[in-house]
């Protein structure tokens, strides 16, 4: 496919890179079975493209799942790390926590770190901070440890080029955040700046967020920001059934 | 004798005229069906659309619309396929995969996740761009998505990310009433205005009953109905739990953290107000026909057509039915629940529940394969547009979708107006929750058991009940999680080729924040061991 560079190229906002077999990755994106669309070539492509395949097969079986792992580590060797390398590594990672009969959680966590540390970056690089955010925050309750491994992942997070999976790792943080007590001071900074970027997310989670602005910031005693969040979500989202109650703390929060 | 005979010849022919009549409807039907999508008939290319929505004003409703379309647009003609509710899954799937689908489809409520993205076009780029047809109208200029009173919830779908679908119609539950009844017993003209109001007017019916020797009863109820009556109640109670169970999101939990949060220990019936919502559950099935438990929707509509009950719980869908059986005048009034003034049973409500909540609208689909998908979606666009959509509910019967047109007569008050609490998390839904609920159902609503004798059962089996739903909410959040897995990597590689960029980023975006809650939940679930 003359595969070096695709997702870099990517990264760097250009497109057009061939891809072989693009009718096969669209049947797959539609949920179709398309193993025998990659053919039988032994490209690098292919390879990927037959390992995914397997990922969807049903029935789900240990040796579908086998035959993907051992399709993709064949294309992870260290002397060359091409995209499609780089993608496989990822779905490795993904295999072992999600994929796989029995997920090793722990091996996909470790995958991930050494993916992201390696090539943050690289879009399927940047595609691992949210899981690796997932991973750690997720289900922590405890403030110190959650505290730790902020202080190791903020400094990736910072390396991580692709809007998207920032976006998607900032959510992650904010969500656990507010399980973790709730911790309305170190949720905030992330909701926020998720609600900067509103108009990238979803309509569900864009209302969900412009509504945790407004709530966290009161939890914190910032009224206006509050009271101009709710109305904020009011506006956009009018026949929500939060709509009403946004617009009544949005007139409260101002009254106290 | 020739008479005989003749009646014998016709009797003998009877059997083969009926098979000869019922081949030809058949083959009617079937070449209708089977015609292959964006078929042309006297020359006007024709789209199908195919519901389940058998009820008295749909057809009426879809073929106004339709008819006031073709006007417009004189190549094309539209025809409906009406298909009984209980074969209509079946149905839907045994078409899908023949391929021989009608152009537009009505969605079977959380069909196949899989099969709706291989088989369904998304519209997602479509709802953000205004509806033409609405040019001229307040909603001019509007993305099409914000132009329906739910804000197009029921149309989203949230796993695959994306848009699949808009309806021409919203349904809302409600309470129905017996207006002659009703004057009878309290000389009222108006339906209760609050939950006092309809207990006032429940507690005269036993006089009222030995009075007249009738057994008139409070709510025409069955199995179905009671279970979503009991669950609207227990949500309203559970507004103040479930806001406390959120952790800082100020708004009530979902029925799976609150499942969680039950195994967790963090609530308990014991809570004085979970108790009173009880209480108010046995006392109002007081009022239900003997064995509402066994009934079925026909049973129930049956005996409030026949005047034998005051009250009917069911929803908007049933309006223009009743209005045609019954020979009484039927009112109609939103469903109601106790509000936070109330004495009793008020204690962990903070609002009215949200008019929203209490609605939810179809969703027509149009099928990715179709020929004339365009042309589909433009029927949907002038059928949900403010004209479109004024001509449908008119015909029909049936409250509008779209934002600004009025409601029909009588259903004014029905309308999404935009007010209320969001409802607490509902306790009813996971199945086998229902079932234990279910099970001691009959302890808290027969006159020799009470809210403890239900509780000695359900608070003893409902923890295992809840564990079960909650882990097989994860298994399915798990497979949807490892399908996006494949769809999404697809897509990033399509995306270098400049294909689908968006459209894979929000279903990334989507399948982390549900992994996220997924893991969250796992986690909950592990302490809560």
């Amino acid at each position: 496919m003359g595969s070096m560079g695709v997702m870099g190229v990517l990264a760097a906002g250009e497109t057009g890179q061939a891809v072989e077999h693009a009718e096969a990755w669209r049947k797959l994106a539609a949920g179709e079975a398309a193993a025998a669309d990659f053919g039988r070539s032994e490209g690098r492509e292919a390879r990927v493209g037959r390992a995914v395949a397997a990922l969807a097969a049903q029935p789900r079986t240990a040796a579908a799942l086998e035959r993907a792992r051992a399709l993709l580590e064949d294309v992870v060797p260290e002397e060359i790390q091409d995209d499609w390398a780089v993608m496989a590594e990822y779905l490795l990672a993904r295999w072992h926590e999600a994929h796989a009969i029995e997920p090793d959680r722990a091996e996909g966590e470790r995958r991930l770190l050494a993916l992201l540390e390696a090539r943050a970056g690289h879009p399927w690089a940047d595609a691992a901070a949210p899981k690796l955010a997932i991973a750690w925050f997720a289900a922590e309750r405890d403030a110190a440890e959650f505290a730790r491994k902020e202080g190791r992942f903020a400094p990736l997070l910072e390396r991580v080029r692709d809007a998207a999976a920032r976006r998607d790792a900032r959510l992650v943080l904010a969500d656990a955040a507010l399980r973790l007590g709730p911790d309305h001071a170190r949720a905030l900074p992330h909701y926020r700046a998720l609600a900067e970027e509103a108009e990238a997310l979803r309509p569900s989670l864009r209302a969900r967020v412009l509504f945790q602005v407004a709530e966290s910031a009161a939890a914190l005693g910032l009224r206006e920001e509050a009271a101009e969040g709710w109305r904020r979500f009011a506006r956009e989202f009018p026949t929500d059934a939060r709509a009403a109650e946004a617009r009544r703390r949005a007139a409260e929060v101002l009254s106290r | 004798m020739k008479n005989r005979d003749v009646v014998e010849k016709i009797k003998a022919a009877l059997p083969w005229a009926g098979l000869a009549m019922l081949l030809a409807v058949f083959g009617v039907a079937a070449a209708r069906v089977a015609r292959p999508a964006g078929a042309v008939a006297d020359g006007r290319a024709v789209i199908r659309i195919a519901h389940w929505q058998l009820e008295a004003g749909i057809r009426q409703g879809i073929d106004a619309a339709a008819r006031a379309y073709e006007a417009m647009h004189s190549d094309v003609r539209i025809e409906q396929i009406l298909v009984p509710e209980r074969v209509y899954p079946t149905w839907l799937t045994t078409r899908l995969i023949g391929g021989t689908a009608p152009e537009i489809i009505e969605l079977v409520p959380n069909y196949d996740a899989a099969r709706v993205a291989r088989f369904f076009r998304p519209l997602g780029a479509e709802i953000d761009r205004p509806n033409p047809y609405n040019a001229g109208t307040p909603l001019e200029g509007l993305a099409w998505r914000n132009t329906f009173s739910d804000g197009l919830a029921s149309g989203y779908h949230e796993e695959l990310s994306d848009y699949y679908g808009v309806g021409p119609f919203t349904g809302s539950r409600c309470l129905y009433y017996n207006k002659r009844l009703l004057r009878e017993l309290t000389g009222a003209e108006h339906p209760p205005a609050n939950y006092a109001e309809l207990e006032a007017a429940l507690a005269r019916l036993p006089e009222f009953n030995a009075r007249r020797g009738t057994a008139v009863a409070g709510f025409a109820m069955h199995r179905a109905s009671a279970m979503a009556l009991f669950n609207d109640l227990l949500a309203a109670q559970m507004q103040r739990l479930g806001t406390e169970l959120a952790r800082g999101t100020g708004l009530p939990a979902r029925q799976d953290e609150l499942y969680a949060a039950r195994l967790a220990g963090r609530w308990d019936f014991s809570r004085p107000e979970l108790r009173a919502a009880l209480e108010n559950l046995r006392e109002l099935s007081a009022t239900f026909p003997p064995g509402f438990a066994q009934l079925g929707r026909e049973d129930a509509m049956l005996a409030f057509v026949q005047g034998r009950a005051l009250f009917l719980f069911s929803g908007t869908w049933d309006a223009t039915n009743l209005a045609a059986q019954a020979d009484f005048p039927v009112g109609v009034t939103r469903s109601i629940t106790p509000g936070a003034e109330h004495p009793r049973f008020g204690a962990g409500v903070l609002g009215a529940l949200a008019s929203e909540d209490r609605s939810g609208s179809p969703a027509f689909s149009v099928t990715r394969d179709a020929a004339q998908a365009e042309r589909a979606i433009d029927f949907l666009r002038f059928l949900t547009s403010e004209p479109g959509n004024r001509i449908f509910s008119a015909a029909s019967g049936w409250l509008p979708s779209a934002t600004g047109v009025p409601g029909p007569a009588g259903l004014e008050d029905l309308m999404v107006k935009g007010e209320g609490y969001p409802r607490g998390p509902a306790l009813l839904g996971g199945a086998d929750t229902n079932l234990v609920f279910s099970r001691h159902l009959a302890r808290l609503t027969s006159p020799a058991g009470g809210v403890d004798a239900f509780l000695a059962g359900f608070e003893a089996e409902s923890p295992a009940a809840m564990r079960g739903d909650l882990a097989r909410s994860l298994k399915g959040a798990a497979e949807g999680v490892r399908r996006d897995d494949v769809a999404i990597a697809a897509g990033r590689v399509l995306a270098t080729l400049g294909e689908g960029g968006a459209a894979q980023e929000r279903r990334a975006q989507s399948q982390n924040e549900r992994e996220a809650a997924m893991r969250a939940l796992a986690g909950e679930l592990m302490r809560g061991r």
